[in-house]
């Protein structure tokens, strides 16, 4: 069976994705084990102890919670390593279609919507089919050594308010980072003349950074495969979050205006020689 | 046609989930949670902290106020001129509670835990700190009992540190002593 070459550049999205759900799953399906354990033992022994010590929730078990799972770990590779893989073929089609490849803020917006929804689609499905079997106790800051959110972390208060609140901004700035990565991915890209394989640059970069971080034990987080596992995580690390959130923005404006003045000098070349 | 047909099915799928959330939520271990204003007494109850045995039932609390004192007065206050490990609190929250024991027959065998109990502020919390306990009771005597029909007059302090909350964003807030986490949790206003 044939698949349409329109339809294939989809492949780029709904495999990873595919594969996302997955992995989700299989993490939903650890988490409920332990859940079910927990609610047996409970309901066999009179509540002579507290039972929301430790505390059971679904705000602490699905994958945004910093669980430490196999598959949760797979899941975070592909969120920040996967975010390539939409803007793969784009650059195919750049490469053989130039006409196609003058449409650069379309191209960067396709990048960046693909990029950020292969992360939070997959973050979404977790969340909502972690909620489907663990209740979603309202946190309590009397328990916070179990959500791992304490006061001074940063937007603590809404999760203590508004916790569905909370892990959504926690989404967004997940689908934010990844779009920005497979942005700049694109670029990277584009400046060595589309070159497909370019595209896996940055994304080394991260796994470098990320190999570092846990291969000598620094003891500063600065890989956003480990910081990015939880909101908590982020606002604990802000300042690195910040930092290297900022490189990439940085990185990919100036990729962006050092590609705009190349082409506008290849423009006025191909003028002249007309001329 | 095709469109129309994949509404409905996310329709569909959207109304399951949010059943099946439903359902497992309602199913749920409760915590019911009771709040009481200052001046007021309250039973503990068979409510607990963490087991049973922690218990402080036939005893009442009640909470006669609070104030703010930051470190260097406190020091002031009592005296201190040596470090006794206190330099890295910024300030106080110092609890006045009258603790009295209703119908515990228990005698030595139960009574109250100063340790457990916890001052929050929405998200904050904190514990009572061990080492100025002392010194504003003059007692070093953490866990009591009470005979029947007799009470104290306690002041539980409570060590906050600035990098959490300032004391003007405790103050602007609405802390509360928490004498119990379950069955039910029971909070007092502390002013």
């Amino acid at each position: 069976m044939k698949i349409n070459i329109k339809k294939r550049k989809y492949l780029f999205f709904i495999i990873p994705c595919i594969l996302q759900f997955v992995f989700s799953s299989l993490f939903v399906y650890n988490s409920v084990s332990v859940y079910n354990e927990f609610k047996d033992s409970f309901v066999n022994e009179e509540a002579v102890s507290n039972p929301l010590l430790p505390l059971q929730s679904a705000f602490t078990y699905w994958i945004g919670a910093n669980v430490v799972d196999f598959f949760g770990n797979i899941f975070f590779y592909i969120v920040f390593l996967g975010a390539m893989l939409p803007c793969m073929p784009v650059v195919y089609r750049c490469f053989k279609d130039k006409k196609y490849a003058q449409n650069n803020a379309s191209n960067y917006l396709k990048i960046f919507l693909a990029s950020g929804l292969l992360a939070f689609i997959p973050l979404l499905f977790n969340f909502v089919s972690t909620l489907m079997f663990i209740p979603a106790m309202k946190p309590d800051s009397v328990y916070d050594i179990y959500f791992d959110v304490l006061t001074g972390d940063g937007l603590s208060n809404v999760f203590y308010t508004n916790p569905v609140i909370y892990e959504i901004i926690y989404m967004l700035i997940i689908f934010a980072m990844c779009g920005a990565i497979g942005c700049l991915c694109f670029a990277t890209a584009q400046l060595c003349n589309y070159n497909v394989l370019a595209v896996m640059i940055p994304e080394t970069l991260i796994y470098i950074l990320h190999l570092f971080n846990r291969g000598f034990g620094i003891e500063k987080v600065i890989s956003p495969i480990i910081y990015c596992r939880s909101l908590s995580g982020i606002m604990q690390n802000k300042k690195i979050a910040l930092i290297e959130f900022g490189i990439i923005i940085a990185l990919l404006l100036m990729f962006i205006l050092i590609n705009s003045i190349r082409s506008h000098i290849t423009k006025n070349k191909v003028v002249g020689e007309k001329a | 046609m095709k469109k129309i047909l994949t509404a409905i099915v996310c329709a569909l799928i959207a109304v399951c989930c949010g059943t099946k959330i439903y359902f497992v939520n309602s199913e749920g271990i409760k915590q019911e949670e009771k709040n009481y204003k200052l001046n007021e007494e309250v039973k503990f109850e068979n409510n607990f902290f963490n087991s049973k045995g922690d218990s402080s039932d036939g005893y009442s609390v009640t909470v006669l106020g609070s104030e703010i004192v930051d470190r260097e007065q406190f020091k002031k206050d009592h005296d201190i001129n040596e470090d006794i490990g206190i330099e890295l609190i910024d300030y106080f929250c110092l609890v006045k509670v009258r603790f009295a024991n209703v119908s515990n027959k228990n005698g030595s065998r139960s009574g109250i835990s100063i340790m457990h109990f916890i001052l929050q502020n929405e998200d904050y919390i904190t514990f009572p700190n061990k080492i100025v306990y002392p010194l504003v009771n003059k007692s070093d005597n953490l866990n009591f009992s009470l005979e029947e029909d007799s009470s104290a007059e306690i002041v539980i302090p409570f060590a906050v540190l600035n990098d959490d909350i300032t004391a003007e964003d405790f103050k602007d807030g609405s802390p509360q002593l928490v004498i119990s986490l379950y069955p039910t949790k029971k909070a007092i206003a502390i002013r």
